[in-house]
């Protein structure tokens, strides 16, 4: 397999404090990699490596077949864009004329693609109106035009969805995959919103305490998880004792509430419960496998369901 | 690296800080020769000189210059655009010797804009100059557009080493004061006003130093030293920069 980002015990250190301890990452060449973690845990950081912005403490890492050290790594990130934490724009520039900005720098000769860029990004109607002025979504959306520039074969999109609105949000979700499936641009992106990465993500890597404790791909993370059944009840004490009997995998959420991983219908669960004491308020289908595999993972562990401890 | 020049240079020129820049001198410039005239018509009766007000802007280049270098190189750090530019694959030493000529031209798109103005409003509010011949007047300007060339590129290698921090903005305005005050001083002590200069040995060595080398004090005072002093002066200032903010910024861990 081809990958366009490869790490090998990559280690990152701020004086005594670690950032990142042997990293070893692969994001291969087209896919939708999702990079999981909590606050701190070192996804920016990693990222930062990735740019260029700072040099591993040890270890290394290849971009688009280029070693970090390697004097062309530089031509491989003319073919790659990024949005770290907050978007890179010229505030005192219109939409536009950031665009223009960057087309420049690339030292890319015509301007045809900027109009299609603003198209694709929705900010076609922003006319002169300065980038300072935009709300948090646009410069979201301007930052990501920005990384489209010169067509990049790799793009690193760190929380693109923050200050978006729902629109917003699924233009951007099908932008990506637009990109990704018709030009088969790699994407890396780091989000803290893991439903929304659950949608889109080909491959999913988490990291935690600047370690990369699992990668997998999309399937593989289908297989480990399973959908469940969120059901309401007046005493979850009973409900459990029940789960216990019939040995259902499930797990109290709180003194009303339990998920069972398992094939229910409602008629039998609704007798069992009856025989029991216990009532059935709600119960509905739920599908939060990312998130559960995710807590399981980083040792959110009261929160995690039997199935995949 | 010519691709990021002229980036660069665009982006001077939409730059708000540059322009605010430009309008400031401008604005300093008529605001000063109407304070000027009022005075010579209202108290001394006399006709205005193209002296009066032609220097005008040597009290505040300085400032004017390091403000307008510090706020453009520090605005593109702030926003990420230095960061986006190592991303696109730009190498860090041209990043930087780019960003450095920048600072050098807006100090001397600073300069030309102010002596432009001085040169309209000597021509049309004044009798012209009485006691500088037009190649004295010529090399001021030289020596003032070399100068504002010089603080330009300190001040940008300045932002460049310190990573856009707010520092940057502290030191680079406490050092363009201090050598401000410092370099009136200097005049002071070396061409004063009664008498002859007392300073000897060692103290008259280091004063003419700074008077004749350091571009600070450019501004103080009408050229006085041959032009190669100047050049040395300036280029000096320049590669000094270059070569301290270079050796910086090349390992900054950038954010």
């Amino acid at each position: 397999m081809e990958y366009v980002f490869k790490a090998k015990g990559l280690r990152k250190s701020y004086g005594k404090f670690a950032a990142l301890t042997d990293v070893n990452m692969e994001i291969p060449r087209g896919a939708i990699y999702g990079f999981v973690g909590k606050n701190g845990a070192g996804k920016t950081t990693l990222i930062r490596l990735m740019c260029g912005l700072q040099r591993p403490s040890s270890g290394s890492y290849e971009l688009m077949g280029k070693a970090f050290d390697d004097k062309d790594i530089v031509k491989s990130r003319r073919r790659m864009g990024a949005v770290i934490e907050e978007p890179a724009i010229y505030k005192g520039m219109s939409a536009r004329d950031n665009l223009i900005q960057q087309c420049l720098m690339l030292g890319i000769p015509d301007f045809d693609g900027v109009d299609e860029i603003l198209r694709q990004v929705g900010l076609t109607d922003t006319g002169k109106k300065k980038a300072g002025n935009f709300s948090q979504g646009m410069r979201q959306r301007l930052g990501i035009g920005i990384a489209l520039c010169g067509s990049p074969d790799f793009i690193v999109l760190d929380e693109p969805i923050n200050g978006l609105d729902p629109q917003g949000i699924i233009e951007i979700r099908e932008l990506i995959l637009k990109l990704n499936k018709e030009h088969g641009v790699t994407f890396l992106i780091s989000s803290h919103i893991l439903d929304e990465l659950a949608k889109i993500a080909t491959n999913f890597g988490f990291i935690d305490k600047g370690k990369i404790i699992r990668q997998m791909s999309c399937e593989e993370l289908k297989s480990v998880c399973r959908k469940s059944i969120r059901i309401k009840v007046n005493d979850v004490g009973l409900f459990a004792k029940l789960m216990e009997e019939k040995a259902l995998e499930y797990r109290i959420i709180d003194a009303n509430t339990a998920d069972v991983y398992a094939d229910l219908t409602f008629s039998d669960i609704a007798k069992d419960c009856e025989k029991t004491g216990c009532s059935i308020i709600t119960m509905d289908e739920r599908n939060e496998s990312l998130e559960a595999f995710y807590l399981s993972l980083v040792g959110g562990e009261d929160y995690v369901p039997k199935s995949i401890r | 690296m010519f691709r990021n020049l002229y980036a660069d240079t665009r982006s001077i020129l939409l730059n708000r800080g540059f322009r605010f820049a430009l309008a400031a001198i401008v604005s300093w410039q008529l605001l000063f020769l109407l304070f000027v005239w009022l005075i010579q018509t209202l108290f001394f009766k006399e006709a205005l000189t193209a002296e009066d007000v032609g220097f005008s802007f040597s009290s505040v280049a300085v400032f004017l210059v390091t403000g307008s270098s510090l706020y453009i190189s520090g605005d593109a750090f702030s926003s990420g655009c230095i960061r986006n530019k190592i991303i696109s694959g730009a190498r860090r030493t041209e990043l930087f010797l780019s960003a450095v000529c920048g600072g050098m031209f807006q100090g001397v798109m600073c300069s030309m804009l102010a002596c432009v103005v001085s040169v309209m409003v000597s021509l049309l509010f004044t009798g012209g100059y009485m006691s500088y011949s037009i190649p004295e007047i010529a090399e001021y300007w030289i020596v003032i557009t070399m100068a504002c060339a010089a603080i330009g590129a300190f001040s940008t290698a300045l932002v460049m080493s310190l990573g856009g921090n707010q520092l940057s903005y502290i030191i680079g305005f406490a050092l363009a004061f201090l050598l401000n005050v410092v370099s009136a001083r200097i005049v002071d002590k070396l061409y004063p006003a009664d008498g002859l200069c007392a300073l000897t040995g060692t103290k008259l060595a280091a004063y003419s130093f700074f008077d004749r080398f350091i571009p600070y004090s450019y501004f103080t005072a009408t050229p006085h030293y041959g032009m190669g002093s100047y050049v040395s002066g300036c280029a000096g200032l320049i590669l000094t920069s270059l070569a301290a903010g270079w050796m910086v910024f090349r390992k900054k861990e950038l954010k």
